[in-house]
């Protein structure tokens, strides 16, 4: 497959090369998009600290500007938070990129669209076919209609990775443990022990951010909440639906009794999370809890000895569900100067050859491909197969700190405090459901 | 230097008193036109800038989109909602680290090293005011490594037989503020020690001679002598100490991001969150006001106490 790639992109650069004036050459997707006068596409993603995704979109920037060569593409790396803060400045100050990845609740995407600050995507997707590409549950939360509401309405973003939330586990280990990987919750609570006595620290956590024990939490409220209600919940569209109930408490005593009965890395509130994934790939702890964007870094680091699995299902809630979903959107800024032209790259990013670029990368691709590579063993392979069962059978629950612009800090918070023993369960559900009833 | 400030503005007075009304008026009026340029860069870049952020204040606003008038409705949420409330508590024991632990040190070896001439005093001086010169971040990402669970602090107390004291600072509930606290000690000790050497140099040591005679010990030298002579520094170093520490912002930006929980969540950290990472930029205005008269009350009657006290 390595080989017919590098086939592919010759053919792809080759005939550019030669007639750099006229563009209309080749096998460029949509010759048209970028004229033939230099400009310059300005785009902005968070990606820059995820080893295995930063380096895709070096590549595939490359290769678009082989295929255009009258493009130049300036990308700015921005870290997560940083552009929750200056996004909105972003987009409606006087320079805005052509290109962007939202970030931040599913309100302030919803406010960016209906604000006209970025374009409506609905005559490019006909045109390129994003929505057969994509699937419809991919594009659910970059689609919404003039009150904000998700899931309906015009397409505003096109999500190039597909996230799950799962466990990555350390082969070796769980072989010396003398464990089968478990395929019920049960089972996977019992391992958990076998390690503590072992010795093993049976779960690695860097929380000293907060929201990495969100994940952890995710992962358990799945075995106790239907998707049904915890989507319903998230998007607003279950009025019913209540944090402040037993499924969300129990999963939050789960949590509480991980934190306080050591199960989790020492002082995990002090440890920042890239120090414990990394540690993790270092040996330490037989599972780490966490979201598929940490695979190409794992597989880098523990080749074949690294594992991913879809946490099992509970007696409680046989459903077999996920917390995950699309990555971060790609949007078209309202004030580019050259729509057609990121949309041409949007596409380019969502491509066969684009997803080929973000496999070669340990990043799952977010769309459909008519070819998919073999696969090695290893976290990633692992991932491939998950992400194949996740799409065919399992039900997706949203981010659920995604449905409020405030309510991801109260959960940070909480969860800090339920792990170390300063905040009961029964508090931390309340406050969650509180703030949610702010708006 | 109190004297000498009482005197000249009647010096002045007289002076135009000769000159007559007439150029009296011309006179002023050429002062304030020198003033102008000041004036303008003040109104510009200070007053506006206030009187816009307390006009957004008023309002629910995104940062965007159009916004609504919402009158003391944002007041009224700093006041109702207790995660809010609690962050100006939280700034008040910070005063205790920022202000109060320092001064206390500094007059300590203020008064072991007064009355007698200090060797090496620039030297000692530009060590002690080091941490002041650091940018906070600097200082903020440093100390974050010191007090790592794998960092020096435990470690120390590791190889000193203490490893049962070793513990994550930052992420533990009742000790990440204490510990962000005495960063805040760290760096503001140099800047008040500094001070209050300076003054102490200043005090006449024929003062102390005299107080010897008499029979004074070291503790009624200082309580008659150095303290009173160091009053106008202890204000300044209260003042500028007290406004560092509600205004604290960098150190717990770099080193805990207002966690665990909410244990380091301070208002000018409400402030930056409310503002830029929620989007309520209406609450963050007022969350910004709201700190400012706070320091404006407590330096103004920190003012009105020396004042009294002087007279």
């Amino acid at each position: 497959m390595v080989g017919a790639a590098a086939i592919m992109v010759g053919t792809l650069i080759a005939p550019s090369a030669v007639v750099a004036a006229d563009a209309s050459a080749g096998p460029v997707t949509d010759p048209a998009a970028c004229g033939t006068d230099p400009i310059t596409l300005v785009t902005v993603d968070v990606e820059g600290g995820n080893p295995g995704p930063t380096a895709a979109i070096d590549q595939l920037y490359a290769e678009f500007m082989a295929m255009y060569p009258n493009v130049t593409i300036e990308r700015v790396k921005t870290a997560y938070n940083d552009l929750v803060a200056k996004q909105p400045l972003d987009l409606s100050g006087p320079n805005p990129p052509d290109l962007t990845q939202i970030v931040g609740d599913n309100k302030a995407f919803a406010e960016y669209g209906n604000q006209g600050l970025i374009l409506k995507l609905d005559d490019y997707a006909a045109r390129y076919g994003w929505t057969e590409r994509s699937g419809a549950a991919q594009l659910f939360n970059s689609s919404f209609d003039e009150n904000g509401q998700i899931g309906t309405g015009s397409l505003y973003g096109v999500p190039q990775v597909q996230e799950v939330v799962g466990l990555f586990y350390n082969k070796e280990k769980l072989a010396q443990l003398g464990l089968e990987l478990p395929t019920t919750w049960e089972d996977f609570l019992a391992s958990l022990d076998a390690a503590k006595t072992a010795g093993e620290i049976p779960m690695m956590l860097g929380n000293v951010e907060g929201w990495p024990a969100g994940h952890v939490y995710a992962m358990a409220y799945n075995r106790f909440v239907p998707t049904a209600v915890i989507n319903g919940w998230t998007y607003h569209t279950d009025p019913s639906a209540s944090f402040d109930s037993a499924g969300f408490r129990d999963a939050s005593a789960l949590l509480q009794q991980w934190g306080t009965g050591g199960y989790l890395t020492p002082d995990f509130n002090s440890v920042s999370y890239d120090d414990a994934w990394k540690r993790f790939t270092e040996g330490e702890g037989l599972y780490l809890p966490a979201g598929s964007w940490l695979t190409g870094g794992i597989q880098e680091a523990m080749g074949d000895k690294g594992g991913f699995f879809l946490a099992p299902p509970s007696q409680q809630n046989p459903a077999l569900q996920v917390e995950g979903g699309p990555g971060q959107a790609w949007a078209i800024s309202a004030g580019s100067e050259h729509p057609d032209c990121a949309a041409a790259l949007i596409d380019f990013m969502t491509s066969e050859r684009g997803g080929e670029i973000l496999i070669e990368n340990n990043v799952p691709p977010g769309f459909t491909m008519s070819n998919v590579p073999e696969l090695g063993a290893g976290a990633y392979a692992d991932l491939i197969a998950a992400l194949q069962d996740v799409n065919r059978e399992y039900q997706v629950s949203a981010y659920e700190g995604t449905a409020t612009p405030t309510i991801g800090e109260v959960i940070r918070a909480g969860n800090a405090a339920v792990l170390a023993g300063r905040m009961t369960p029964e508090d931390f559900v309340k406050s969650v459901q509180a703030e949610y009833e702010k708006g | 230097m109190t004297v000498s400030l009482r005197s000249a503005p009647s010096r002045g007075r007289s002076l135009l008193r000769g000159i007559g009304p007439r150029s009296f008026a011309e006179a002023q009026w050429t002062a304030y036109l020198y003033l102008l340029p000041a004036l303008l860069l003040f109104l510009a870049f200070v007053i506006y800038p206030m009187m816009q952020g307390a006009w957004i204040s008023f309002l629910d606003w995104n940062g965007f989109s159009p916004p609504t008038w919402v009158g003391l409705d944002n007041y009224v949420e700093i006041l109702r909602d207790g995660n809010l409330r609690a962050g100006f508590v939280r700034s008040v024991i910070l005063i205790l680290f920022y202000s109060l632990l320092p001064i206390a040190l500094g007059l300590l070896i203020t008064a072991i090293l007064s009355s007698r001439p200090i060797r090496g005093a620039s030297w000692f001086r530009g060590i002690l005011f080091l941490p002041q010169v650091l940018p906070i971040v600097v200082v903020g990402i440093v100390w974050r490594w010191m007090y790592a669970p794998d960092g020096p602090i435990n470690a120390g107390l590791t190889s000193i037989g203490l490893g049962g004291l070793a513990t994550g600072w930052l992420g533990d509930f009742t000790l990440a503020l204490p510990a962000v606290g005495m960063v805040g000690t760290w760096v503001s000790f140099g800047f008040v020690m500094v001070l209050l050497l300076t003054g102490a140099q200043a005090i006449p040591s024929d003062l102390y001679d005299a107080a010897r005679v008499d029979g004074a010990g070291r503790v009624q030298e200082f309580f008659a002598i150095t303290l009173p002579g160091l009053h106008n520094q202890l204000v300044v170093a209260l003042i500028v100490t007290i406004i560092t520490a509600l205004r604290a912002f960098g150190l717990i930006y770099t080193m805990t991001s207002g966690g665990p929980g909410y244990e380091t969540t301070v208002p000018a950290w409400n402030v930056y969150t409310t503002t830029f990472r929620y989007h309520q930029v209406g609450l963050g205005a007022a969350l910004g006001i709201t700190l400012a008269v706070l320091i404006f009350v407590i330096v103004f009657a920190l003012g009105r106490l020396v004042e009294r006290e002087r007279r």
